[in-house]
């Protein structure tokens, strides 16, 4: 069952089908076509990077079916491409791989809605984001001093079982939080006892923290409506506050990463399994290594999850504080949180079979359509709610699936802008300016644990994210219905 | 940020850090990797002055995978013994860096300097440590993503290995 040998050419070849599709026709030991999502001048940047040759290589694992896929955010990672997905059989020798999930093992997005106007706001918006920034740590090092945030090892078993319920059933939330998250907010495949004991520790004094990098708490005010019906079932009005949270399952997530590759490694050469990059290493997914990283996988995704829902508790509760009103009141209900980084079993069409896949999301979200039973009930003529975030000074979308992602790309579509700068040649780009005052004169309140961390996430130093969703949308892979662009934003 | 340590230059990856290190041999090579590791995880203005090693460490790791243990009681500065064992130079250095990184992030322990033997896939050392003010790394994983470390031909030591941020 092992891979070929041979290896994919020097040059790789791309086929443009259509205005925003390409594909990598099956060359030297793939399995399968690559596909990517793109216009030319997406393409001509991604072309700069190895992300191609990464869609490629992962084109070449046992038991992928379908099309290697690559979205029009599409950047070089470590082993896959970011803004990838990847579908695999078990009857096939499928496998299941780490690095096609991420580090930040379910990294993803919530969107809170309220009923607060941009207008009211203003005048208290710099006292609401000082107040967020007290509650919600934030950056490097966070909370490892405070006891109160460190959980007993009861509490992150708890947390590693039961996902966002845990945070429910201690007030942090309300139930009906739950009905607005993928998967309920818990994946019930989780065995905690599949994550070790220093996961453990990594995470144990950073559950409810934003982490650092490209992670953040952004409030947005919903400034374009581009699909009225889905808008109005997502409670999003133009000029009304909303809140987008991005984050994952910190330390614990990275752990598990890396201690399942270093197993991963051996495993891949024990089976057979040709990598033509060590971040490739994989198991099949019915090995025990394949096992027991899906039941460490899914309890750190319940981290994530329980991560995200202490947040937005902690949110609401610092505009109830500055606005002195309860915050159910102020009407801050989730619409929706969804993952972006995560491998997960569904039934998809592969020819004329329906088939049970393990589905890789590698900076790519679920775009599930109008009707599919895991779409939340009120938004099930709509679609499933998707969240891109862009850059911290421009604006952020939100999208719902289609019937048209199901059938090409698993359900799924992009994640984000995708960065065009190193974060060195962001830093260095900005040299001598005062970010602060830029930010202040574009009206957007930042806050953050680090100046460098403004620095490399400098909006410049990521592509345009209406560029990226004006893609998916013409391609049919995703339906924009709004546009946020924010107004004050928490930085790691 | 301290600065690098001789013998390290940094890459320029879009998403990420990475280095190339060059040594006379491999010992000096995982030395230059660890102290790089540490220039570019922790605030180096932040460094506690030096312990002298008198603290001990109260909560020891010896590399156990399987045990969930009690919240970590933070450790004193002090001198720290690691074995490891890798297929092959490459992946030890992934090991290595990893088990360091683990160390600032989770304990609060930073890499000073070690007595270290490096052969044959296996790793030896005895460990200085300093205490750093609080845990956390500006670095999240050592990834094995274009990793290389091996001789060269002029029988010096070289290695490039890609950080997660």
């Amino acid at each position: 069952m092992g891979m070929s040998t041979a290896r994919l050419p020097d040059r790789l070849e791309v086929r443009q089908v259509d205005d925003y599709r390409w594909l990598i026709p099956r060359q030297g030991p793939m399995n399968v076509d690559g596909l990517v999502f793109a216009d030319r001048r997406l393409m001509d940047e991604i072309r700069d990077d190895p992300s191609l040759r990464q869609v490629a290589n992962v084109a070449c694992l046992p038991g992928i079916v379908g099309r290697s896929i690559g979205m029009p955010d599409i950047h070089w990672g470590y082993g896959f491409a970011i803004g990838g997905v990847a579908a695999f059989d078990p009857e096939l020798g499928g496998v299941i791989s780490p690095g096609g999930v991420g580090y930040d093992i379910n990294c993803g997005v919530r969107l809170l809605r309220t009923d607060v106007s941009y207008d009211e706001l203003k005048p208290r918006l710099s006292r609401l984001m000082d107040r967020i920034e007290r509650d919600v740590p934030a950056g490097v090092g966070e909370g490892y001093e405070s006891a109160e945030k460190t959980l007993s090892t009861a509490d992150v078993r708890a947390v590693l079982e039961r996902g966002a319920e845990w945070a429910v059933e201690r007030g942090l939330g309300i139930p009906d939080d739950l009905a607005h998250i993928e998967a309920g907010g818990r994946l019930s495949s989780a065995e905690p006892d599949r994550v070790s004991g220093r996961a453990v520790e990594r995470g144990r004094a950073q559950l409810g923290t934003v982490g650092s990098g490209n992670h953040f708490i952004e409030l947005g005010c919903v400034r374009e409506i581009h699909h009225q019906k889905a808008a109005a079932a997502l409670g999003l009005e133009l000029g009304s506050i909303a809140v987008l949270i991005h984050s994952g399952s910190r330390g614990l997530g990275h752990q598990v990463c890396t201690e399942t590759l270093d197993v991963m490694l051996d495993a891949a050469a024990r089976y057979g399994i040709d990598l033509p990059d060590r971040q490739l290493a994989c198991a099949p997914l019915d090995s025990p290594e394949g096992r027991d990283y899906l039941g460490a996988m899914a309890a750190a995704a319940n981290f994530a999850f329980a991560n995200r829902q202490v947040m937005s508790q902690r949110v609401r509760e610092a505009f109830a504080s500055v606005l002195d009103r309860p915050w159910v009141d102020l009407g801050i209900t989730l619409v929706y949180d969804v993952a972006h980084n995560n491998a997960k079993w569904e039934t998809h069409r592969v020819g004329s079979e329906e088939r049970r896949l393990c589905v890789h999301r590698k900076g790519a979200t679920r775009a599930f359509p109008p009707g599919h039973p895991e779409v939340p009930e009120a938004y099930r003529d709509i679609g499933q709610p998707v969240l891109i975030p862009g850059d911290m000074g421009r604006y952020s979308y939100v999208l719902v699936g289609t019937e048209r992602a199901y059938a090409e790309t698993f359900g799924s579509t992009c994640h984000g802008a995708g960065r065009r700068m190193s974060r060195r040649q962001a830093k260095k780009s900005v040299r001598g300016r005062d970010l602060e005052r830029e930010f202040a004169q574009r009206g957007i309140e930042v806050r953050s644990a680090s100046r460098a961390t403004v620095a490399e996430e400098v909006p410049e130093a990521y592509k345009d994210v209406a560029d990226v969703v004006g893609v998916v949308d013409a391609a049919g892979i995703g339906d924009r219905v709004a546009r946020l662009d924010p107004v004050g934003v928490l930085k790691g | 940020m301290g600065g690098l340590p001789e013998g390290v230059r940094e890459l320029d990856h879009t998403a990420d850090l990475g280095i190339e290190i060059v040594a006379p041999d491999a010992g000096a090579l995982f030395d230059r990797a660890a102290r790089a590791l540490r220039a570019l995880a922790v605030d180096e203005g932040d460094a506690a002055p030096e312990g002298g090693g008198a603290a001990g460490a109260a909560h020891a790791v010896d590399g156990s995978f399987t045990a969930w243990p009690e919240p970590p009681v933070a450790g004193g500065a002090g001198l720290h013994t690691l074995e490891l064992e890798a297929s092959d130079a490459a992946v030890l250095l992934v090991r290595w860096l990893s088990e360091l990184l683990y160390r600032i992030d989770t304990l609060g322990l930073a890499y000073q300097s070690a007595e270290l033997a490096v052969e044959g896939g296996r790793l030896h050392a005895r460990i200085r440590e300093t205490r750093l003010p609080e845990a956390g790394a500006h670095i999240k994983a050592v990834t094995y993503h274009g990793l290389e470390c091996g001789p060269l031909p002029d029988g010096s030591w070289g290695a490039r290995v890609i950080f997660d941020v």
